[in-house]
């Protein structure tokens, strides 16, 4: 096997969490507005998600390998699921917690529909949506380093998981500083988005 | 946002939803696309929990492995228990000092 520097394992884990961020929040936020924003889509499509949500994203992990093998694609779809239910919620959340007078001024002023999406329902439901990411993102960055830790050839999980096995620590706490410090960064790319996405929000 | 449903119109919905959720999943599952071995029909998987309660896997039956897991759950509760309670003279201390 080809021994691959600390750099190459760190691209090679925030490959995979910015797979399955992105393609949870493609799915979870506007599924999550939908919901929030339709009482028959809501409850039409809760009762799958409620099924769904409270199963831990980490017990996944069996079923993902046997549908998908030891490869990047089941390490995606753990990270995907527990990206998503966050986002959903949140985003849920967001459009719910917009204050009814605001959408009924709207509506006396004859607004039309997408622009009622585009400058009312999107902008209220931002700051809520963007806490969903954070969470998403968070959780993210957890199940990647439990799902690295089964089968995975490289990223910061494997150089934890392999360290243990050679028995060390100095290797184990580098991973963990890894984890942390990519975690971190992501985080505050994120947090740099949302304050371009909401600038109102920093007051 | 829409105006709340009716309580009819919600259980219609929600029935829908859930037998949609379900009948979607056999509907794959024994549309042949993927093998049954992987994808297991809701039923068989019913079958299979009514199963694990009477017969054991690993060792165990449903019940022991959820008594085990609740215990590894009451031990982790206790222990933080007793953290904070070991904690709570140093928090009174700080509160005081403030």
């Amino acid at each position: 096997m080809r021994k691959r520097g600390l750099h190459e394992h760190v691209l090679h884990s925030s490959k995979l969490v910015l797979f399955g961020f992105a393609a949870a929040v493609g799915v979870g936020v506007p599924l999550g507005l939908v919901m929030g924003w339709s009482r028959k889509a809501e409850a039409l499509l809760n009762p799958a998600f409620l099924l769904l949500r409270p199963i831990p994203p980490l017990a996944w992990i069996p079923l993902a390998i046997v549908w998908l093998g030891l490869g990047d694609a089941a390490k995606v779809l753990i990270i995907w699921l527990a990206a998503f239910v966050p986002s959903v919620i949140n985003s849920h959340a967001g459009v719910r917690s917009i204050d009814p007078t605001l959408l009924e001024a709207a509506r006396t002023l004859g607004i039309r529909r997408s622009m009622l999406v585009r400058e009312v329902l999107l902008p209220g439901a931002a700051p809520m949506v963007f806490t969903g990411l954070r969470l998403s993102l968070q959780a993210c960055w957890t199940t990647l380093v439990a799902g690295e830790l089964i089968g995975a050839i490289a990223g910061l999980g494997h150089v934890l998981y392999q360290s243990s096995l050679d028995i060390f620590p100095a290797m184990i706490l580098v991973g963990m500083i890894g984890v942390a410090v990519t975690g971190g960064v992501m985080t505050k790319m994120l947090e740099w988005v949302e304050l371009r996405a909401i600038p109102w929000r920093r007051q | 946002m829409n105006t709340a449903l009716s309580r009819r119109e919600f259980w219609v919905l929600s029935i829908a939803g859930t037998l949609g959720f379900f009948g979607l999943w056999t509907l794959i599952a024994l549309s042949g696309l993927v093998q049954q071995q992987f994808l297991p029909t809701p039923r068989a998987v019913l079958e299979k929990f009514v199963d694990l309660t009477r017969n054991p896997f690993v060792g165990y039956t449903l019940q022991q492995h959820l008594l085990s897991s609740f215990g590894r759950f009451g031990a982790g509760l206790r222990a933080c228990r007793a953290r904070r309670r070991a904690a709570w003279p140093h928090d009174g201390l700080v509160s005081l000092a403030r």
